[in-house]
């Protein structure tokens, strides 16, 4: 077994994928299927042929939706949908392709916490209809909608010290 | 298992920063219908997002908020299908993987947040359902919702993996129409009712994720329904307020009501649709209540 297989089984947790028949029901109910040139079945084959690198420097694995269909009808309990988690977290681990949305994301947390802090919204001066969906609207704040300010954590660098500290465990 | 009646509730990064509706209905509805909100300082992200990149860093955050409701002794009631996912599976992925546990265990306990992972995540359609009960439902409608055909959209998060026993049966959830039927309002079953709404794949690729929203509005648009109802704020990002985006971008030509279930609920109790949010919705949410009025 190569290194990149001992890997990657360190992170699903199992050898699950090894199960895998092939039976192809985890390709015919996936919603990303039908846009993408995206098969869970292939994927798991290739990893049962230890093919993990071309998957990694592929942006195929960034395709699946976790919708987690795959996972529920497995008939081997294989989980595709683990598996290619898997295979993100090592993409990740290994500094190989992440879709910018990502550390775009980490860094909100590692700074406030939260994936977005508080907005303002739309508010529509009357219900929309489907002869007039947009009309009139002014932007409100939480407060002023009669919803309490939340408290965060208190001390964020201590959350975001642990938070980094956790990041790199993959990754030594 | 014991019904708890007071929960902490969480109502994650999404609906507190801009789904501010799900969270306005819930804290309308939830308190007349004896389940008691409380407020936890310090909640952070669930790390469901990280799961992709992460999965230690999605572990430590998703024990870390189940910590800090173990400090007040409540079990948590979050406002969204991925935090709740997160936080019913992370006790099995770090059981799973003990190494991790301990070292998880440890940085929470530095940060004073002993972590034994005894504390409950609900999802609220199992709060409305099997604690609050169909019957105290069925009492407090004083505006039955008559007349309207409505399709229910739980999310995948609320149904897979089976394994966690979120609602009842995942192929064939029955929680939201039980639900539903003491409303008034009818409520049908249709082909696609279980697809994904396609918002996983908004990060990577927008026009997918815009697309596959679309098919399914456009399939409930045409089998004749009032309105869509769902519990999800992921959810309702896409349904309720991409439509516009689907239409142009996609020409997928649709226009159709979207609501929280608490919305429906709190308009069946007779709450104003100022109070409930619903002038946040972005869909065409004015039908419905012309409809009603036509009563």
């Amino acid at each position: 077994m190569s290194k990149l297989d001992t890997r990657l089984q360190h992170i699903t947790g199992s050898e699950r994928n090894q199960y895998c028949h092939q039976c192809g029901k985890c390709s015919s109910g996936c919603p990303a299927a039908d846009f993408f040139d995206f098969r869970p079945r292939k994927i798991v084959a290739m990893v049962q042929l230890g093919m993990i690198e071309e998957l990694l420097s592929s942006e195929v694995i960034w395709h699946c939706a976790q919708c987690l269909l795959c996972k529920e009808r497995c008939p081997r309990d294989a989980g595709p949908a683990d598996v290619i988690q898997a295979l993100q977290n090592l993409a990740y681990c290994l500094d190989v392709h992440v879709p910018e949305g990502y550390p775009a994301l980490i860094n909100s947390i590692l700074k406030t916490g939260v994936v977005q802090t508080p907005i303002k919204v739309r508010v529509w001066k009357e219900l929309p209809t489907k002869d007039a969906p947009r009309r009139e609207f002014e932007f409100r704040d939480r407060l002023s909608l009669g919803l309490p300010q939340l408290k965060k954590p208190e001390d964020i660098q201590k959350l975001a010290n642990a938070l980094q500290k956790v990041l790199k465990w993959k990754k030594e | 298992m014991e019904k708890r009646v007071k929960f902490a509730l969480y109502p994650g990064c999404t609906v507190e920063s801009e789904q501010y509706a799900h969270e306005m209905s819930a804290r309308e509805v939830l308190p007349k219908l004896g389940i008691q909100l409380v407020d936890v300082e310090g909640f952070s992200c669930c790390g469901y997002p990280l799961k992709s990149v992460s999965l230690p860093a999605w572990s430590y955050l998703s024990a870390r908020n189940l910590a800090l409701a173990e400090k007040r002794g409540l079990d948590v009631l979050p406002l969204c299908n991925g935090c709740n996912l997160s936080f019913l599976e992370v006790g099995h992925y770090l059981e799973a993987n003990p190494e991790l546990k301990e070292k998880v265990k440890e940085m929470l306990a530095s940060e004073g947040l002993p972590f034994t992972g005894n504390v409950k995540s609900w999802h609220i359609l199992q709060v409305l359902h099997d604690v609050v009960g169909i019957e105290k439902i069925q009492s407090v409608v004083s505006r039955p919702l008559k007349g309207l055909k409505l399709a229910t959209h739980y999310g995948c998060h609320a149904l897979r993996p089976g394994e966690m026993e979120i609602l009842d049966d995942p192929e064939d959830p029955r929680y939201l129409e039980e639900l539903i039927a003491p409303l008034g309002a009818k409520v049908e079953d249709y082909p696609e009712r279980l697809d994904c709404c396609g918002q996983g794949l908004a990060i990577t690729t927008g026009k997918t994720a815009l697309t596959i929203s679309g098919t399914k509005l456009k399939a409930i648009q045409d089998r004749g329904f009032d309105a869509v109802v769902t519990v999800c704020p992921f959810c309702m990002k896409m349904l309720d307020a991409k439509q516009n985006a689907i239409r142009v971008t996609t020409k997928i030509d649709i226009s159709l009501p979207v609501v929280y279930y608490t919305q429906l609920l709190g308009l069946a109790m007779g709450i104003s649709a100022e109070k409930l949010g619903l002038n946040l919705n972005l869909s065409p949410v004015g039908e419905i209540l012309k409809k009603l009025e036509g009563n």
